[in-house]
This record gives C-alpha cells, structure tokens and sequence, in this order.
C-alpha cells in the first residue's frame, strides 16, 4: 500500500515540476503580461490623434507620455501654419519628383476650394485663373504636415524609449498616416479600402520594426460636375487633379520618415507607377499602387509583408 | 493497464491542461469608449447623440453638416470605429481578441 502512496506521490510531484516549468516559460515570453493595449484619443490638424502603448505598466508613465506627445504634435502644427518654406529635405523630395511634389500650391488648393471651409461649393476654374494660381507661391503644408507631426511624435517617444530601454511598442496614428515604433515588436497594420467604408480593409501588413505608413488618394476628397469627378490632389504642372496614370486610386507608402513617406505619397500619385519607381528606389521605400479596376501594383518590398485580404482587389 | 502507465497518463493531462490555460483565460467582452472613455446605453457628446449597448454602438443625431457619423450606422466588431470630425467624437468598439489590428491605415 506504502509504494502506491509513494507512487502517487511521486506522479503528483513529477506533474507539478513539469506544469510549473511550462508556467515559467510561458511567464517569460510574457504571456501573462496584460497585452491590452492602452489607447489614447485626441484630436490635432483637423484630424484624430491616437496613441497606442502596449506591455505597459498602464500607469503614470504613458498618460505624461501621451501628453507630451499631443504638445509635440500641437508645436509642430504651429510651426508649419508659420512657416513660410518647406523644410530642406522636403525642397530636396521637390526637386527628386522633378516637381510632381509640390508644397507651395496654397493659391491653386484654395481656387478649386475642394477642401471647403465654410461650406461654399467647390468649382472649376478657368485656365487663366489656374495658370494665375501656379505663378502664385504659397506654402501649404498639407502634403506633409501630417507626416511632420509624426516625425515629432516618434521623437519623443525615441527619448523616452532612453529612459526606459528596451524601447516598448507604440503607435502613433494621426488621421491614418501611422508611425510603428518597435524594436523587434511585430505590428498589424490593417489598410482601409480606399473604395470602401471607414470599416472596410483592403488587406494587412505585417512587420517588426520601426516603419511609418502613408496614404494618399484621389477618394478623399473630390467633387463632382457635369459628370466629371475632380479629386484633390493636384498636378503642379497642370494645376487640375492629377491623372498621369489613368485609373490609379491611391498610393501607400512604408518608409522610414513620416515627412518623406506623407511627401512621396503625393509625389507618386501624381507621377504615377512607372515614373515613380526611380524616386522609391532613391528614398529606400516601399510602396502599393491601388487601381479603380481592383489592380494592386508593388514597388520595392511592400508586397513581402502585405497580405491582400478584399476579393475586389488583386495583385498586378 | 500497469502503474507506469497511469503515471505517463496524468502527466499527459495535467500537462494538456497547462498548455490550454492561456487559451481559457477570460476574454474580455467589447466596450464602447467615446474619446477615450467607457460609456454605456444613451449618451450626448459634443452634440452628437450615441447609442451604446452591449458592446454595439451608433449614432443616432449629430449637429455637423455631412452626418458621415450617422450615416456610418452601427459598429460592433473590436477595432471599429466611428468618426465625427466636426463635432471632435471618436467612438471605438475596444475588446480583447477582436481583429488582432493594431491600426488602420488610410
């Protein structure tokens, strides 16, 4: 009777050692950690500012991190309403696109009024009006404000990640242009359906690492007249929406700097695919062409670590 | 069957329910958060009048000029979420397991 007492006994040890060393194990990949991420909502440049901290200790830390991040955020909307010339890496980008990127169109932007202010309609201007409004040189640092603003947020949370190495996984999302800070962190970045709804995906990136997603599209914003749409984003050699690549919907670019990837967004819708490919080559970025016909076109690595996930779409 | 094989048995099991822990922890159901914070059944934000229930939410009037808010009809899946940039409103459906989104890009 003594040995199966003993038996038992030794079962019951033998079971406890091996569910507590899985336990261990576990704990120290950090399964047990509490991996609901903690969010933050404001609002900055006419847009909505999210903050995401995740494996924090949800505390004091990140809400004066948050905070600071909004200041940071709210400066550098100041500096850019000041500001009179692009920053010189954007001057440089200017000259790259062979002007296809052009932050100095505030004049052409407010004639045809699509992004309008007090209600009153948009409208198509004359050419006279519009070769007016291009002789006109004017900052408007809608083009890259957003991406700038990111960039002075990734900043202050590259400080922290000093104080408080490893460098934890966090997120700025300011009006869809996104900033993924990490280190081996993995990220899922879904991209919204630039056809759809503000639910609606077109598929999902995956990455580890530090990397900055922006977007531009003609379905932002756009007016239509006498059976014609008319999108926002301008030619600057012709100051009327941009059409060089017949079709094209939006462009997503994954670079390194939230300036220059907001600033090649534009730039690449307005060149186009094949005109684009020499510019992403020179910057190192990565980048999706979305068609009108469903058509997804990659340049560089993008389509590495995009995942279509829309029936509608396909690659190309 | 013999001692030795009861023995192999149980540590099979105990270590089968080990491995199956993670997976049973609770999961939290979905919240609705406007601009941050929990809310739950009617409330008005900024003018803008929100349904929440359940981890469902909608708007049901808002003062801004485009109503792409009301238009945006219910949300309910982890993830989703409802702008009103006029009025400054973000509702959000926040829940553990969702979508596995970190965010959206657009």
């Amino acid at each position: 009777m003594k040995k199966y007492i003993a038996a038992i006994l030794a079962v019951v040890i033998l079971a406890g050692a091996a569910v507590l060393a899985y336990l261990v194990i576990l704990a120290a990949d950090g399964a047990f950690l509490d991996d609901t991420p903690k969010r933050y909502t404001g609002f900055a440049m006419g847009s909505v500012l999210e903050q995401t901290y995740w494996n924090q200790e949800h505390g004091q830390w990140e809400a004066e991190r948050s905070e600071r991040v909004a200041r940071a955020v709210a400066q550098t909307e100041e500096e850019l309403n000041a500001a009179r010339e692009a920053p010189s890496e954007l001057q440089q980008l200017m000259e790259a696109s062979g002007g296809a990127f052009n932050p100095y169109l505030k004049a052409l932007t407010a004639l045809w009024n699509i992004d309008s202010k007090d209600g009153s309609p948009p409208r198509v201007p004359t050419e006279e009006e519009i070769q007016a409004a291009l002789q006109t040189k004017q900052l408007d640092p809608g083009a890259y404000g957003k991406g700038m603003a990111c960039d002075a947020a990734w900043k202050v949370l590259a400080e922290a990640g000093n104080d408080r190495l490893p460098l934890p996984k966090t997120l700025v999302n300011l009006g869809g242009n996104i900033c993924a800070l990490g280190i081996t962190h993995e990220f899922r970045i879904a991209l919204r359906d630039p056809k759809g709804g503000p639910n609606d995906t077109l598929g999902l990136f995956t990455f580890r690492g530090t990397r900055c997603i922006s977007t531009s599209g003609s379905y932002e914003k756009y007016f239509e007249q006498g059976g014609k749409r008319y999108h926002h984003i301008f030619d600057p050699q012709t100051g009327r929406p941009a059409q060089r690549d017949p079709g094209l919907v939006s462009v997503t670019i994954v670079s390194q700097s939230g300036a220059i990837g907001d600033a090649l967004s534009t730039a690449c819708f307005v060149l186009g695919y094949e005109a684009s490919l020499p510019l992403l080559g020179q910057y190192g970025a990565d980048a999706l062409f979305i068609y009108e016909n469903g058509a997804v076109k990659n340049a560089g690595h993008a389509r590495d670590y995009f995942k279509l996930q829309n029936n509608a779409y396909h690659w190309e | 069957m013999k001692r030795g094989d009861w023995m192999v048995l149980t540590c099979c099991l105990l270590l089968a329910g080990a491995l199956a822990l993670p997976k049973l922890w609770p999961a939290g159901h979905p919240e609705v958060f406007v601009n941050g914070n929990q809310i739950t059944g009617s409330v008005t934000v900024n003018g803008v009048a929100i349904d929440a229930q359940s981890g469902r939410a909608r708007v049901k009037s808002s003062p801004c000029r485009d109503k792409l808010c009301v238009r945006a009809g219910e949300i309910s899946r982890p993830g989703q979420v409802i702008v009103c940039l006029p009025q400054k409103v973000v509702i959000e459906i926040r829940g553990s397991g969702g979508s596995g989104v970190d965010a959206q890009a657009y």
